[in-house]
């Protein structure tokens, strides 16, 4: 009689698995929310808009026709820190409105301690090229890597100086950040609520004029005002490394 | 009797097959509709191209995209084909400061090569004012400056031809021929459009490939460090990279290279990318193009104004005319004649004679 009850018995307990299973939810039914990183550009804590003269120092205006800069590795910061794959290419030369902002969907909805991203590429991704990429990804944008350096440009600054103050802007000058010694992190404790099916919005300011501060006074754009070769990385590096304190979250 | 007459009447007649083409002259469902997925080649150190979903590459859809390419009969006098400003033998440019159109109205640029142009993002044209392929040769036909048609009559004679009845049936399985219409026909199109990619066999491709048994020269080599910046400071940067790398030499993006004069960013006579994105940050901007088979396609810029490969390296030598979005990269290179002659030589190396002798992209007529 037992032996008989046996296969009855397992036919059941198959049963309950095959019902548990389906209640489980995989990855993707997983409570999940989205969220938005927007930034604002500023210079010298004014609003900024390309091709407007700023006072750069002394007599001297500055103008800027380029900036944008990656963004990678983003990260909502728990025992789970959940790593989002998004990536974007922040530009705030461009016409379009969406290109200030990266969304990023499919985070595990919950408390975070804190959010962090890098402002460049990250090693793991810099040691890949365009080719690599789907062309709708930002990395397959081959205007953004520097095959000199086998990596891509994590930032591009550039626009013209009126170094003497005669309203004749007579300089053009380009800052192009690269390579794995450029990558800043940018990194904020607080406590961040990701809630289901609902989008959390953070607001950046990013004061461009921070990253030309050197001591008490501003780069000597004049003395060097190309710089994207290996002969100016620590030039690079001292712009890079300028980003995270230039970032300033506004909500 | 009459009425088993009758019944066996009714019983013959609707046993009878039934002809559709003897019914309806537009349907094509008697023509078998077998497609075969074609593929890009791959060429080293190219990106993926990526095809629409809704646009498939087919032997068909391509096949009938070739002919319709080199056909006149999207213009209203049937004397213009694309192959008319895309000639094959000077990759797909046509060797005119600005193309002329069937009413002998030049438009206002230069025909672009269309080499690689299946890897283009970020628009289409010198201002990228179309997003693909489809939508970039929906325009030349109604254009005044070129093929001066309308879509219905184009499609109309289309729709008589029996080559195109069957080649539209073949490509997209279409029914009837009142299916075809001018995006069918732009899809074809965009497909022989996305096979016109570079052989992978110039000189520059296999001297960077080990083992090839392919050098360059002194003279290459010093021009492909300069365009490169790869000499380690030993020679001048030329600068050329920053807007036309590699592997296609191009980029996806729009410059301002000082080529127009102006007294600010409103005075462009061609506004060129400021134009269709409304910035005026880009006034004066346009696409990069591909420097392979850059031998090919002369004159050059989007207006033609330079003859010679020697003009226009002596335009970036010099740095161009000042302009608040002139790209910084534009600046005086002072280059001695015999850098400039470097340079020359290694643009020289990215000529593609095997894609602009390629039987596969000549005309079919």
């Amino acid at each position: 009689m037992a032996l008989r009850l046996i296969p009855n018995m397992i036919k059941y307990i198959i049963f309950l698995l095959v019902v548990f299973l389906f209640q489980c939810k995989t990855d993707d039914q997983l409570v999940q929310g989205s969220a938005s990183l927007e930034f604002n550009a500023l210079f010298d804590n004014k609003s900024f808009e390309p091709i407007l003269p700023y006072s750069y120092t002394g007599k001297q205006k500055i103008k800027f026709s380029k900036f944008d800069f990656f963004i990678t590795g983003v990260e909502f910061i728990s025992t789970n820190t959940e790593s989002p794959s998004e990536i974007g290419l922040i530009d705030f030369t461009s016409s379009s409105l969406s290109s200030k902002k990266l969304n990023i969907s499919r985070i595990k909805a919950g408390t975070y301690s804190g959010l962090r991203f890098a402002i460049g590429v990250k090693p793991e991704l810099n040691k890949k090229q365009p080719k690599d990429f789907d062309s709708n990804n930002p990395l397959a944008s081959s205007s953004h890597y520097w095959d000199a350096w086998d990596s891509y440009i994590f930032s591009k600054i550039e626009g013209v100086v009126d170094t003497a103050g005669s309203g004749t802007f007579d300089l053009g000058f380009a800052i192009h950040t690269g390579t794995n010694d450029c990558l800043a992190v940018y990194e904020i404790s607080r406590s961040i609520e990701i809630k289901e099916n609902l989008n959390t919005s953070f607001l950046f300011d990013l004061d461009i004029k921070k990253l030309f501060l050197r001591g008490n006074g501003v780069f000597d754009i004049i003395s060097s005002p190309l710089n994207h070769n290996p002969a100016n990385i620590e030039t690079l590096k001292s712009f890079s490394s300028r980003m995270p304190g230039a970032i300033q979250i506004k909500n | 009797m009459p009425t088993r007459l009758a019944f066996l009447l009714l019983t013959f007649l609707f046993s009878c097959d039934f002809d559709p083409g003897e019914q309806d002259e537009g349907r094509l469902d008697y023509i078998a509709y077998n497609p075969k997925a074609a593929s890009i080649p791959d060429v080293r150190g190219y990106p993926q191209m990526e095809i629409p979903s809704d646009n498939p590459m087919t032997i068909d859809g391509i096949e009938l995209g070739r002919r319709l390419f080199f056909d006149p009969i999207l213009s209203r006098d049937s004397s213009l084909s694309c192959a008319g400003c895309h000639k094959p033998e000077l990759s797909f440019a046509d060797g005119l400061a600005t193309s002329k159109g069937i009413d002998g109205l030049n438009g206002k640029r230069s025909a672009m090569s269309l080499l690689d142009i299946g890897f283009q993002q970020n628009g289409l044209f010198w201002d990228g004012r179309s997003r693909t392929l489809e939508e970039q040769a929906l325009l030349p036909v109604e254009d005044v400056l070129e093929m001066h048609f309308t879509w219905p009559e184009a499609i109309d004679r289309i729709k008589r031809h029996d080559l195109y009845r069957t080649g539209f049936r073949k490509a997209f399985g279409i029914v009837h021929i009142d299916s075809i219409s001018k995006y069918l026909v732009t899809k074809a199109i965009s497909q022989f459009e996305r096979t016109l990619v570079s052989s992978g066999q110039t000189k520059y491709d296999l001297a960077l490939t080990p083992g090839s048994g392919v050098f360059f020269t002194e003279s290459e080599l010093r021009g492909f460090e300069m365009y490169f910046d790869k000499s380690g400071g030993r020679l001048p940067d030329a600068e050329c990279f920053h807007c036309h790398n590699s592997p296609l030499m191009a980029s996806n993006d729009y410059f301002n290279n000082g080529i127009q004069k102006v007294t600010s960013l409103t005075d462009f006579a061609d506004p060129g990318r400021g134009k269709i994105t409304g910035s005026i940050v880009e006034n004066g901007q346009f696409r990069a193009p591909t420097l392979r088979n850059i031998t090919f396609t002369a004159p050059y810029m989007h207006d033609g104004r330079f003859k010679t490969l020697e003009e226009v390296i002596e335009h970036y030598n010099s740095g161009g005319h000042p302009a608040d979005n002139k790209n910084p990269f534009i600046r005086s290179l002072k280059l001695t004649p015999a850098q400039k002659s470097d340079l020359i030589a290694f643009l020289h190396t990215l000529s593609d004679s095997s894609f602009v002798k390629n039987p596969a992209f000549k005309s079919p007529f």
